[in-house]
């Protein structure tokens, strides 16, 4: 039967190849073409990214002066929660799940996704999951609090929303296991004769090597949470000290997904960032083979490195040792990862478009947040900077001016391929130094909050905290509102404008398959499979 | 490799592999499980 479903598939495609998208909502609903199901990934996470910064304001708003202001503890940790799992899984995840099914098919000369009813599945799962999040807000007992790491015993205590939360979550990870498999067959079976694995570009490699990572850890997230759904429900004892179980043993299994998650979020920000700077040095990418292994082994590192997020449980001292020098191994490929994208530049006849302004800003901003993170994998020294304000600004480092500058350098790169038309640069440039100097109002002075004492997931302090959390608070306001900059400018966009050309970039001729079909990028692309050479 | 073209051949590795990753998914999924349960007899 699986076999007539795939063949009328194919049959089906060939007869769609001379007529474009079928209209109205049915369209969206039902759609199983790589570039609808994209372009719906990317609205969805930006939505998403509204929503989880909204959160973020009242957690800065709340923390704009000591003492209690605006809303309720409870509500403040529901908040920072909510805040966390929706933009880790709703907002940055199907970010770049977005841009793969853009990108992928195009980057690699295939017609499609190798699977496109399961792509289409999986898009709409992850919309249930994140309206039962969301709806977990409204029921009696208010939304999850213990934090995005639902640490027990304390997540237990969480009232009607929890089991909501638990299948939210399960539907999320379902939804991205199915995405991971279908990039790994796509990129494995559907590439154009002649691109070799060792021919494809940086954001196919991060994407291949994410989809395994995605696929080995996140069966192990719902495993932790259907524990904890047992333990809540059916009086199993998996974290409960009582009844002979181990609440370490969940922070464990926790982050043994919760640190290769990280990676999930930062590969393909490598991977986009890897293809901007050559299209704006005008040279080829320094040491290819080399970003290739230090993806790899990045990956595979990231498995044996998770008991540095819990150095303070206590654990012997070969444990701390061994986390501790793990750890800094990732530094090394990472090293060579900046190295190898300041090589490229070097020498290079660099312009500084938009897209090339944000992978910059990646560059010099991640590396503060890897620097920082260096700083908490020395286990003695973390004992004094964990759960401080020290540890939010790390990760708001790698993820923000990381993760999100990444993405937004990838929209503004592939922007014109999408819609067929340029975009107002001016404002572009704009949207870009505002967010850049806002970020840091935001963030950097969490650092100094952190190494001055400071606890995060609290929503009062010591006034002697005042000054630097009103800085920070004001950094929020204006990051957030700059945002609204960038939908403005992806809408006009949209609507019209100067027409790109097929290779858009100057620089970006010759730099892959995408950039060889012609702008906007037709609905059905490769039926005819390119010859790479 | 054309995916308009694809042979049944490519079809059935498709299918072959996209079973196996999901079957490597959900093995992972019960080891864990599998893994808490030992833990709290032990």
């Amino acid at each position: 039967m699986s076999a007539t479903k795939t063949h009328g598939h194919a049959a089906a495609h060939d007869h769609h190849d001379d007529h474009g998208p079928a209209k109205g909502m049915m369209r969206w609903l039902t759609t199983t073409n790589h570039k609808d199901i994209g372009t719906m990934y990317l609205i969805f996470s930006l939505v998403m990214f509204f929503i989880g910064g909204a959160m973020a304001l009242v957690v800065r708003a709340e923390l704009f002066m000591p003492g209690m202001q605006l809303v309720d503890p409870g509500f403040y940790n529901t908040m920072t929660t909510v805040h966390a799992l929706i933009m880790v899984f709703g907002a940055i995840m199907p970010a770049t799940v977005g841009l793969a099914n853009w990108m992928i098919p195009l980057q690699i000369g295939a017609p499609d996704m190798a699977l496109p009813r399961l792509n289409n599945f999986s898009f709409w799962l992850l919309v249930a999951a994140f309206s039962l999040l969301i709806l977990s807000l409204f029921v009696p007992g208010g939304g999850p609090a213990a934090g995005w790491t639902l640490y027990p015993p304390l997540v237990l205590q969480t009232g009607d929303a929890f089991p909501l939360a638990i299948f939210a979550i399960h539907l999320a990870g379902a939804s991205s296991i199915m995405g991971a498999i279908n990039i790994i067959v796509t990129i494995m079976n559907l590439r154009a004769p002649g691109m070799s694995l060792m021919k494809m570009p940086l954001f196919v490699w991060t994407w291949l090597i994410t989809a395994y990572l995605l696929i080995a850890v996140m069966p192990v997230f719902a495993g932790a949470v259907t524990m904890l759904l047992t333990d809540h429900f059916f009086h199993t004892t998996f974290f409960a000290a009582a009844g002979g179980g181990d609440p370490v043993l969940y922070q464990h299994i926790f982050w043994f997904f919760g640190h290769p998650e990280v990676y999930i979020m930062i590969l393909p920000a490598f991977g986009i960032v890897s293809e901007i700077i050559p299209t704006f040095s005008r040279k080829k990418l320094f040491g290819y083979d080399a970003m290739v292994y230090a993806t790899a082994s990045i990956a595979f590192l990231s498995f044996i490195v998770w008991a540095h997020h819990m150095f303070t449980v206590g654990m012997p001292l070969a444990g701390e040792m061994f986390f501790m020098l793990s750890t800094m191994l990732i530094a090394v490929p990472t090293g060579v990862k900046v190295f190898n994208w300041t090589a490229t530049m070097w020498r290079g006849s660099l312009t500084f478009e938009p897209p090339m302004l944000f992978a910059l800003a990646f560059l010099f901003l991640f590396t503060i947040g890897g620097f920082s993170g260096l700083m908490m994998g020395i286990a003695p020294a973390d004992f004094q900077y964990h759960d401080t304000y020290f540890i939010v600004a790390h990760f708001h480092y790698v993820l923000v001016p990381g993760a999100v500058f990444a993405i937004m350098a990838g929209v503004y790169y592939w922007l014109p391929k999408w819609t067929g038309h340029m975009y107002d640069m001016k404002l572009a440039n704009i949207h870009f130094w505002l967010s850049a100097i806002s970020v840091n109002v935001l963030f950097f002075p969490q650092h100094f909050l952190g190494l001055a004492g400071m606890p995060r997931r609290i929503p009062d302090y010591s006034t002697q905290f005042a000054d630097w959390n009103m800085v920070s608070s004001i950094g929020a306001f204006g990051f957030g509102l700059s945002q609204l900059l960038f939908v403005y400018i992806i809408i006009k966009c949209a609507r019209g404008g100067a027409r790109a050309s097929e290779h858009v970039w100057d620089g970006a001729y010759n730099h892959g398959l995408e950039w060889t079909v012609p702008s906007p990028a037709p609905y059905h692309t490769f039926d005819e499979a390119p010859v790479v050479k | 490799m054309a995916q308009g073209n694809q042979s049944a051949e490519q079809r059935r590795r498709i299918r072959r592999t996209a079973i196996l990753l999901g079957v490597v998914a959900l093995l992972i999924y019960a080891a864990f499980i599998a893994s808490g349960m030992l833990k709290a007899q032990a």
